[in-house]
Order: structure tokens, then C-alpha cells, then sequence
């Protein structure tokens, strides 16, 4: 916990010290604190580029890290991920829609379709996948109809694209997944969400080790099985739209600090909640950093790097611990 | 609101189509129906791809590369088919095209090209002359087994000009002379406004855009809006000229906006309205946008023209560019 808390703090200095532009970071500082005008070009780096995407970064990054550990654990799915319920291909379309329907060409307004989009397909996957049933929904079909919808909202989402590639222009740039060119008041809108989402998730350790032991051991020991899915899915929902919202799908990260932590700290989801709390925000912010600083004069963008850097991690890691038996 | 909505769009091809049922046969369509004598048939058009052959007066145009459409309708003849390359919607053309449709053309994709949808137009050519330049969209559309006039020899992505482009489409449909007149008034155009407007002469420029998500790219050498600003006497700012792309642009880092310094920087929206840029602490702070020589085309109509790299086009937007174009640069002085 110490350790990460440490790099976290390491690598949130890096996101407000390194960059495109070289500044000292006696300078960063004294912009930081006030101490120099913050009118000038290079402070205007520090407040208006480094700064939000820096927080944008932490808060998307604890979100998704945290939006894996709850995916995984409701699912009992090693290789799920806040995808898996069809939250981004839910997110995305929504986003479509409001470009389509609506005309919205901002990213502020993008945030409230990505929200709702994700939201929508959370509830209609868990109507799907309970349908019939009393109480609890099988992990097997939660993400059954979660892929199933999640290939439907994806064709629907291409239909609109391939109309009139030209008009959805900024979705290509949106659906990449990125903290930058985005400003505080993105951070704030999400914020809200993001607390309370891992305010909630906090109380799913308890639930996620009885749900580890399969249905009916934990219903046997008197964990309300569908309650404590219900409210591990909704903390997934929040955090995983909030997170898509203010930053756009950000591939690979939810999949992937789940199984870092776990390999730091054990199984214990009291412990691995938390840790992936600090463990996203790390990744995120150092794919961020990253892809500042490798095609100048431009950027890269950071769901560009997690995918390109995080894939063979996650290849590496998959091959290591032979959890996929 | 420009934004074409998808379902309406498909209600209307729907719609089209259904009229298409009732209108005249192929061949009394008024594309280009009046042959003015001065193209003769057959006539060769060199392309990156070969020399083309169009064996005589084409009357089924489809315009599938970036102003093609209004480069052929400029010269009087009407497309079947266009690709609508900016969005502007409705027909295709932006309100600086002087000359307009007498029936409005099928709408078809851009980067994307539905060939089923092209095939269904029965045409008996096809422009395709500011495009990708790919070799397997030009495989694809020659198996229609119709001419097509692809990017020129030499030429790269999207960074045909408007001289090669306006010669090209002339000499397809038959309208060289018109070709040749519209150049040379466009050309007068130009002189007349560097003749007006010393200043513009050796001024440095930086012409940019900026995406939604707040990303900024600077536009290089070769492309259409730089070769409107060349055409003025302003030179390409030495730090964008020394950057070396595939495309038509650079990415500038929201960090290193300093790039975007000249003596006069022209910035453009891509599909948001100009505010945000307006609005922007990073623009503002650019030293040439501080010291009031920045041109920003908050006019969409302006941004679009400017961007059509077409004879109509740039007619529109130097008329309402040129006087803020030669302020800044005076500035600079």
C-alpha cells in the first residue's frame, strides 16, 4: 500500500514535470504555488495542459482500475473487464447518438452520453441476463449477454459511422481514449461520480470474497448473493461510465491492474480494491507520460500506449501465472 | 446543426432513388449534355495510374474526390453521383459555388466509397482526383470498367492542386478552354490581391485546425490551404516547413503551441464553432495570436471554402480573407 502510494505520488509529479515542452521543475513549482505570474506560455502549460490531465488521469485511472477488480469478481471471469457488460460499445453509441440526433460536438456534451450510454447497456444486460430468474444472475450469463450486446451496439455504432465518416470525425479521436486537450471542468463533471463509485465499491470486498467461492458456498454462509452483485455491478456502472465519459474507452486498464495487484497482494478483495484504487491512476498516468514525450512535436494518445505497452505485459503475465487453466 | 442526420439522409437516398424511377432516361440527363465543341473526343488524361482514355462527351459524371463535384459543375457539367467531402450537406456544395445543380446528385460516401451505390448510377465517368491516392480504391472503381481519373502522376493523398485538379476534370468532361479560363481568372485573383497587399510578400505563416478534443495540427507544404496562402506570397513559418509528415499535417502538442508563431497564424475549427478556440488560454497565449495576428476563420463558410482548394472556393473565402490576412501581416511589419 505504502509502495503504491508512493509511486502514485512519483508518477502524478512526472504527469506535472515532464511534457512536450521542457520546463524546470523549480518553475512547475513556482506556477503550482503561485509564486509566478500565470499568464505567460509556459505557465499556461503547467495550469492549462498538465495540471487537468493529470487529475483526469488519476481519477480515470482509479476508476477503471478499480471498475476491473468488480468485473472480474462478479463475473468470476479472469479476463473480464468493465467492457464485458457492454459498457463502452453502450458508451460509445450513446455518444454516436448525441453526434447523429443531436448535433453535440463538444466533449463536455460527450460526457453525459458516454454516462447515460453505459449506463443504459449495464441495465439492460442484467434485465437480459436475469430474465426468468429469481435473485441472483449467473456469472456465466452476465457476460454472455454482455458480449452478445455489447457485438449488437457495435454494428448499430458502425452503421452510423460508415454513413457519413466525415461528420463523426471527432468520435475516431474520442474513441481512441485519452486525458489531454480535456480541461478541469471535465475532471469536475466526473469527479462526483468517481468518488461515490469507489465509496461504493469499498464495501464490495466482503461481497466479492464470498461471491469468489461460487454462489452457493457464499449463500450457504448467508451473503444475499444477488444484493451483493447488484451493488458491486452498480459501483462497476458508475465508475466504468465515469471513467469512459471524461476519458473516452481507455483500453486494457481494467483488465490489467486486477492482476497486478492480485500479484503484489494476494487474492483478498478488502485489499485489492484499494490497491487497484492506486494501481490505475500509476498505469494510466505513466502511459500518459509516455505518449507526451514520444512524437514530437505532437502527442500520442495514452489509450494508444496502454494498448500498444499493456498488451504484451498482459500476454507476459497471462503466460507467467497460467491462471487461464 | 450541419451535421447530416444518418436516418434522414437514408430517407431521402430512399426518396431520390423513387424519383430516380420517374426521371428521363441515361443519356437525356442534362449532365454535360451540350457538347461546346472546344474538347475533342477521345481524350487522354495522365493519372498516377496510367494514362485514362475517355472515348467521348461523358454524360453520367460520378465526382468522387475532394471538390471534384464542384470542379466539374464550375465548368457546366452536372454530376450524377458526388462525394460531399466537408459535410456541408444538402447537395454537396457550400454557398460559394456559383453554378448549382438542375437535379440534385446522389450523395455518396467519402472515404468510403459504396461502389454498389456508384455502379447503380450507370456512370460513364468517374473523378476521383483529390483522394486517398490508394491504388486499391483506384483497383476497385476501375472495375466498373469505366474511365477514372485518379490523383495525378507524382501526386500524394489529398494533396492535389487545384491547377492539376481543375486541368484534369476540364480535360475529362470536354471543357478544357473552360478549365484554362477559370485558372487564369482565379490566377488574376490572386495577382491582384498581391499586388493590393504588399505585406503579404515573404510574411510567415502558420495555418492550423483544431479537432473537438481540443488537439491542434498544423497544416505542411503541399497542402491545399497552405497553397492558398502561398499563393498570396506568404511563405510556409520555417518550424512547420522543417517538419517532415506522410500527410497533410502535423500534430502540434497543446504544449508546444509556441509552433504555431509566425508572422500571421490562420486557425480553423474542424466540425466545433471557433468559441472554444477563441476561448482557449493556450491560443490566446501563442505570441502571434497575442500580438493580434492571428486569423481565426470563425465563419464556417469561410473555413470550408478556404479548405475546398476549388476555383469557387477560394474565390469566396480570399474576397473575405485577404483584408484580415493583410492587417496581420502589416502587424508584423
Amino acid at each position: 500500500m505504502a509502495g503504491l502510494t508512493v509511486a502514485l505520488l512519483a508518477v502524478a509529479a512526472l504527469g506535472l514535470l515532464v511534457g512536450a515542452r521542457p520546463l524546470a521543475p523549480g518553475f512547475v513549482l513556482d506556477v503550482l504555488t503561485g509564486a509566478v505570474e500565470r499568464t505567460s506560455p509556459d505557465a499556461l502549460v503547467v495550469t492549462e495542459v498538465r495540471l487537468p490531465r493529470t487529475v483526469l488521469a488519476i481519477l480515470a485511472g482509479a476508476a477503471l482500475g478499480v471498475a476491473g477488480v468488480l468485473a472480474q469478481g462478479i463475473t468470476r471471469n479472469p479476463i473480464a473487464e468493465p467492457g464485458i457488460l457492454g459498457l463502452n460499445t453502450g458508451a460509445a453509441l450513446a455518444v454516436v447518438l448525441g453526434i447523429a440526433l443531436l448535433g453535440v460536438d463538444t466533449l463536455s456534451g460527450y460526457v453525459w452520453f458516454g454516462f447515460a450510454g453505459a449506463a443504459v447497456a449495464a441495465v439492460v444486460v442484467a434485465g437480459v441476463a436475469g430474465i426468468g430468474r429469481r435473485g441472483s444472475v449467473s456469472p456465466a450469463t452476465l457476460a454472455l449477454a454482455g458480449a452478445a450486446l455489447a457485438a449488437g451496439l457495435q454494428s448499430i455504432t458502425t452503421l452510423f459511422l460508415l454513413t457519413d465518416p466525415q461528420a463523426f470525425d471527432d468520435y475516431r479521436f474520442w474513441q481512441v481514449g485519452s486525458v489531454a486537450g480535456r480541461d478541469l471542468g471535465i475532471a469536475a463533471q466526473a469527479a462526483p461520480f468517481v468518488v461515490a463509485g469507489l465509496a461504493l465499491a469499498l464495501t464490495c470486498g466482503p461481497r466479492l470474497n464470498a461471491l469468489a467461492l461460487g454462489d452457493d458456498v457464499a449463500r450457504s454462509f448467508g451473503r444475499p448473493v444477488g444484493t451483493d452483485r447488484g451493488v458491486c455491478g452498480v459501483a462497476l456502472v458508475v465508475l466504468a461510465g465515469a471513467a469512459t465519459a471524461a476519458a473516452g474507452p481507455i483500453s486494457f486498464l481494467g483488465l490489467a491492474v486486477p492482476h497486478l495487484v492480485r500479484r503484489l497482494a494476494g487474492t483478498d478483495h478488502r485489499v485489492v480494491l484499494p490497491l487497484a484504487a492506486l494501481a490505475g491512476p500509476v498505469l494510466l498516468l505513466a502511459a500518459d507520460v509516455l505518449g507526451r514525450v514520444v512524437a514530437p512535436p505532437g502527442e500520442v494518445q495514452a489509450g494508444v500506449v496502454t494498448a500498444v505497452v499493456g498488451a504484451p505485459l498482459f500476454v507476459a503475465l497471462v503466460r507467467r501465472r497460467r491462471f487461464l487453466r | 446543426m450541419r451535421r447530416t442526420l444518418p436516418l434522414f439522409a437514408g430517407l431521402l437516398i430512399v426518396l431520390m432513388l423513387l424519383a430516380g424511377c420517374g426521371s428521363p432516361e441515361p443519356g437525356t440527363t442534362p449532365s454535360g449534355a451540350t457538347p461546346s465543341g472546344d474538347g475533342a473526343f477521345p481524350v487522354t488524361v495522365p493519372t498516377a495510374f496510367g494514362d485514362v482514355t475517355v472515348p467521348e462527351q461523358p454524360r453520367r459524371v460520378v465526382a468522387l474526390g475532394w471538390s471534384d463535384a464542384e470542379t466539374a459543375l464550375a465548368l457546366g457539367v452536372e454530376p450524377v453521383g458526388a462525394a460531399d467531402w466537408l459535410a456541408v450537406g444538402g447537395d454537396g456544395l457550400g454557398p460559394w459555388v456559383q453554378a448549382r445543380y438542375t437535379t440534385p446528385p446522389q450523395i455518396l460516401g467519402t472515404l468510403e466509397v459504396d461502389l454498389e451505390a456508384v455502379a447503380a448510377l450507370d456512370p460513364d465517368l468517374i473523378l476521383d482526383t483529390r483522394s486517398s491516392g490508394d491504388r486499391e480504391r483506384h483497383d476497385r472503381l476501375t472495375q466498373l470498367g469505366v474511365p477514372v481519373i485518379g490523383i495525378p502522376a507524382g501526386g500524394e493523398n489529398y494533396k492535389t492542386t487545384w491547377r492539376d485538379q481543375l486541368r484534369m476534370v476540364g480535360a475529362a468532361v470536354g471543357k478544357p478552354q473552360e478549365a484554362a479560363r477559370a485558372q487564369a481568372d482565379l490566377e488574376q485573383r490572386f495577382a491582384d490581391a498581391r499586388a493590393q497587399h504588399p505585406q503579404l510578400q515573404g510574411a510567415t505563416v502558420v495555418s492550423g485546425a483544431r479537432n473537438t478534443l481540443g488537439e491542434y495540427a498544423a497544416y505542411t507544404g503541399d497542402s491545399g490551404r497552405l497553397a492558398f496562402l502561398k499563393e498570396l506570397g506568404m511563405v510556409n513559418a520555417p518550424q512547420i516547413e522543417s517538419q517532415r509528415t506522410d500527410g497533410f499535417s502535423v500534430p502540434i502538442s497543446r504544449e508546444r503551441m509556441n509552433l504555431l508563431d509566425a508572422d500571421v497564424t490562420v486557425m480553423q475549427a474542424i466540425s466545433e464553432d471557433t468559441s472554444a478556440i477563441a476561448n482557449d488560454p493556450l491560443w490566446k497565449a501563442v505570441p502571434s495570436v497575442a500580438a493580434g495576428r492571428g486569423v481565426l476563420l470563425s465563419d464556417r463558410d469561410v473555413s470550408q471554402a478556404f479548405s475546398s482548394a476549388s476555383v469557387d472556393g477560394w474565390r469566396y473565402a480570399l474576397d473575405r480573407t485577404v483584408g484580415q490576412l493583410a492587417d496581420a501581416a502589416a502587424k508584423a511589419r
